[in-house]
């Protein structure tokens, strides 16, 4: 925190002011090198006009965007059906091993969709095990023979999108679910409404912004996703992207797609929150949290039926495929580097998750005290990066870092020094970068939603103490928002542990996370035999999520 | 802060070890690291390599002088001449080595780029239901026969690529936008996978004839789970009556501000050797370039070939257009 105790309220507030716009313009830098890529060879003429944007509207940039629109609102139904019931039932009922079912719903998060998607593809592709002893058993011939499932196609692809990235919605709902008013299901249990109408008339529409910001980071996860639609062979908005700019070789339309991209999500965002301007939650919490209902033993088998089956779906069936490639090619995967890959993402990811919570924090607060136009602005701006796809965010970084580079360079030559190098571009800076503006979305997401059910009386009260801004922080805001500042921190963390596109072009010499490693040999469709690189992706993600299950259960 | 001042530390460090090469590849590290090994022990010069199947170029045109690259091995030839021609790579030393195992059609005419591995666009086709198809003609792809029996990876891959070019360097672009509508035509489904997959789809079959390159079909032999699907085809080289059969190229650029320049150049004139040239061979069944290499003894039982002539620098004049008629005629939708 930049906030000085002792400083006068206005130099300190001046103080945070300045470095949080500051942040909010680095942060903004990448989409501004972008913007400036795709207009920039209006003004500056070139030998041969480029025509790759116009060639590529012409041909297939329509079907690309109905694919990238149908992968989002697909992606989203699923997460939506995995998430909201769950949720409600973790929330509402006690049931045996309830506990213990919370934990399971979240673990999909440790499986990276494009490794999920692999195996899946692998199992029930018309040459999978799962088809051919279909065939075996019935004596089909061939495809026409039978009607199956194609799992790569828009509803295959949106289904492992929806299987990796449901948590995040279920994650915010159960909070809100957790956290209801007792009050309100009370009054209209007297006024004789009926459980399902209680819940569809009250709890649900009260647990609509973690629902929406839910939503809203799926959407932009599965509009930002390249490897799962790859395997998938469905083109989409990002695969134009990499098209125009890396087999085209036009860095100014791939520039002009992605703030085509940019667009769709600002609009997206702008409308949710146009939706619900005019409802303000507030939950003031008075006495005991809410009693869990019993529930019969029907209830709860269903219960784990259903959400067991997800999470089998989800994470185990996955998990299971890659311990037995484990065993299959024993010899390839017994293999000591990726410790040292394991150690190094562990490192990088903590400080990227770290540095992250901590712009949350800072910028969430300070548009909790200081409520304006101009802070909104800010924090929205600090969120943006969430929907730049990998790649496009590593050359929109290393735009500007390679420009820095080259200063700094010319600076310390000037003084008479050996040349330093890339020292920004080059080194894990630029990596850490990339993570924190990409996925400060997130942790934005987790405290936001806490401070969004932080009744603002609570503010009121302490400043008629007469308490400084930074201990009601200290003293109110931080203690009631912790398990929200862990949940960040750790979803930050496991995102990072899993990115794969900026990792790929930014990291340095020498220099290999788990997932890059992993994803040379998954890249040439032999992921078995990077399989032990996979499961510890799960494992350096599992920690944080055990640790994620411990923090919640302490409402 | 301190993050930096740590980086600066390792970044100055770094200059003042021993002789090293700094390798940009498209090709995956498992797939050289065995030779690069031997290098290393061979000449005391470390290697240090970063691989990614896609945006290196940028990478490197962005890092401008200060780029660390010493050398960029690529896995197709219009990499090679995209390097070259956006000002990222420098001549290299034609030494008389190199210039007596490296035929002329594999080396840049200024010295810029050096072909390191052939392979060839081979066609696969089912033993059990495409019958002999040793005459089979690219064109050929793109008849009705087919209808429904062709499989392939996505059309944009750089292998497919650099066919398509091929096809319109021979036969002009509007003969080859119709052949790619009939090649589309005859799918058996949307292009998706990797060259292998297709094996697999025809071991199954999902279809009779596939496009893919030849050393597949040795790296699958060598796998206990995917021999069975190299078992069900066969590999034919196509156009042997005529023009002969498209070949793509894997090879090397040292890069324009390579600092480690001495170092690239012997990385090299070893990796053209024979020693590095067999390993090649053996390990990825590739064909080596140099005439005093042979291949592996399972890649010569596939056989001889004819191998199309036309300089690869011909071909890759029309990248541009191969990927706009594959676009066009709407190929991986």
């Amino acid at each position: 925190m930049n906030v000085k105790r002792n400083a006068s309220p206005s130099i300190a507030g001046l103080l945070v002011s300045t470095s949080t716009t500051l942040i909010a313009l680095i942060m903004l830098l990448p989409i501004a090198a972008l913007i400036y890529e795709s207009i920039a060879s209006h003004f500056v003429s070139v030998p041969e006009l480029d025509t790759t944007f116009s060639d590529l509207a012409d041909s297939v940039l329509s079907h690309y965007i109905f694919n990238s629109l149908s992968i989002v609102s697909g992606t989203l139904l699923f997460a939506c059906l995995f998430a909201i019931a769950p949720a409600w039932w973790c929330a509402h009922y006690e049931f045996t091993g309830r506990k213990v079912l919370q934990w399971l719903m979240i673990f999909p998060l440790a499986i990276p969709a494009y490794i999920s998607a692999y195996i899946y593809t692998d199992a029930l592709d018309y040459a999978g095990p799962i088809q051919s002893s279909l065939r075996q058993v019935f004596a089909w011939q061939s495809p026409q023979d039978y009607w199956f499932f194609d799992i790569r196609s828009h509803w295959g692809a949106s289904l492992m999108l929806g299987l990796a990235l449901y948590p995040y919605i279920f994650l915010l709902l159960r909070n809100t679910f957790e956290n209801r008013s007792q009050n309100l299901t009370q009054a209209a249990q007297i006024m004789g409404a009926t459980p399902r109408k209680i819940f569809w008339t009250i709890h649900l529409p009260l647990a609509r912004p973690s629902l929406a910001i839910g939503c809203t980071l799926v959407a932009m996860e599965s509009l930002a996703d390249y490897g799962t639609v790859q395997l998938f062979a469905i083109s989409t908005l990002t695969t134009a992207i990499y098209d125009s700019w890396l087999v085209y070789g036009s860095l100014a339309s791939a520039a002009k797609i992605s703030c085509l991209t940019l667009l769709f999500v600002i609009t997206l965002v702008a409308l949710e929150k146009n939706s619900r301007k005019k409802q303000q939650h507030f939950d003031s919490r008075g006495g005991k949290a809410c009693p869990k209902e019993k529930a019969s033993n029907i209830k709860s088998a269903f219960i784990w039926f259903i959400c067991g089956g997800i999470v089998c779906l989800g994470f185990f069936i996955p998990l299971l495929t890659l311990v037995s490639y484990c065993f299959d090619y024993w010899r390839e995967n017994m293999n000591e580097v990726i410790l040292t890959h394991s150690q190094s993402t562990f490192l990088l990811a903590a400080t990227a998750a770290l540095v992250a919570t901590l712009l949350a924090i800072l910028f969430n607060s300070q548009q909790r005290f200081i409520p304006s136009t101009k802070n909104q602005f800010k924090l929205t701006l600090s969120s943006l990066g969430y929907a730049i796809p990998g790649t496009v965010l590593a050359i929109g970084i290393l735009i500007p870092l390679g420009q820095l580079d080259l200063w700094t360079n010319q600076f310390i030559t000037s003084l008479g020094f050996e040349k330093v190098g890339l020292i920004f571009s080059g080194t894990s800076f630029a990596l850490i970068l990339a993570f924190v503006i990409r996925f400060s979305a997130i942790s934005n997401g987790s405290i936001q939603a806490a401070y969004k059910t932080m009744p603002p009386n609570l503010d009121a009260a302490s400043t008629m103490l007469k308490a400084s801004k930074f201990k009601t922080f200290t003293k109110i805001h931080f203690p009631i928002m912790r398990p929200a500042v862990i949940t960040a921190f750790l979803l930050v963390f496991i995102e990072c542990v899993k990115e794969l596109p900026a990792s790929l072009l930014l990291r340095p010499f020498d220099f290999e996370t788990l997932a890059t490693y992993v994803y040379q040999f998954a890249s040439d469709e032999q992921l078995e035999h990077a399989a032990s690189g996979a499961l510890l992706i799960i494992v350096v993600s599992l920690v944080p999520i055990l640790l994620l299950s411990r923090s919640q259960k302490m409402h | 802060m301190r993050l930096l001042l740590l980086s600066l530390v390792m970044i100055l460090s770094g200059l003042a070890q021993a002789e090293q090469v700094n390798i940009y590849s498209f090709r995956q590290p498992f797939l050289i690291e065995p030779i690069l090994a031997e290098f290393s022990k061979e000449t005391g010069i470390k290697t240090k390599v970063i691989f990614a199947k896609k945006g290196l170029i940028q990478r490197l045109k962005r890092e401008g002088q200060l780029s660390p690259a010493d050398l960029v091995l690529t896995s197709d030839f219009n990499k090679l001449l995209q390097l070259k021609e956006q000002g990222l790579s420098q001549e290299f030393e034609l030494s008389a080595s190199l210039k007596k195992h490296i035929p002329d059609q594999f080396r840049d005419s200024k010295n810029h780029w050096l072909a390191l591995t052939k392979r060839v666009r081979n066609v696969y086709s089912s033993k059990a239901k495409a019958g002999d198809q040793s005459n089979i003609r690219y064109e050929d792809l793109a008849d009705a026969k087919f209808k429904g029996k062709i499989c392939t990876r996505s059309g944009k891959h750089p292998y497919n690529l650099g066919l398509v070019a091929s096809m319109i360097a021979h036969h002009g672009e509007a003969e080859t936008e119709v052949w790619l509508k009939g090649v589309k035509a005859n799918l058996a489904r949307k292009p998706q996978g990797n060259d292998r997959a297709q094996v697999k789809a025809i071991k199954e079959g999902l279809c009779d004839i596939s496009l893919g390159n030849s050393y597949y079909l040795g790296k699958m032999l060598q796998d206990p789970k995917q021999v069975a699907w190299a078992n069900a085809v066969n590999l034919n080289f196509p156009n042997q009556q005529d023009r002969g059969a498209h070949i793509n190229v894997s090879g090397a650029v040292i890069a324009k501000h390579a600092p480690h320049k001495v170092a690239a150049q012997k990385l090299l004139e070893f990796l053209a050797a024979d020693q590095a040239q067999n390993l090649y061979a053996e390990l990825n069944m590739e064909y080596p370039v140099s005439l005093s290499a042979k291949p592996s003894a399972l890649v010569q039982s596939w056989g001889e070939f004819k191998a199309d002539a036309l300089p690869l620098e011909k071909i890759a004049l029309y990248r541009k257009h191969a990927l706009k008629l594959i676009d066009k005629v709407h190929f991986d939708l």
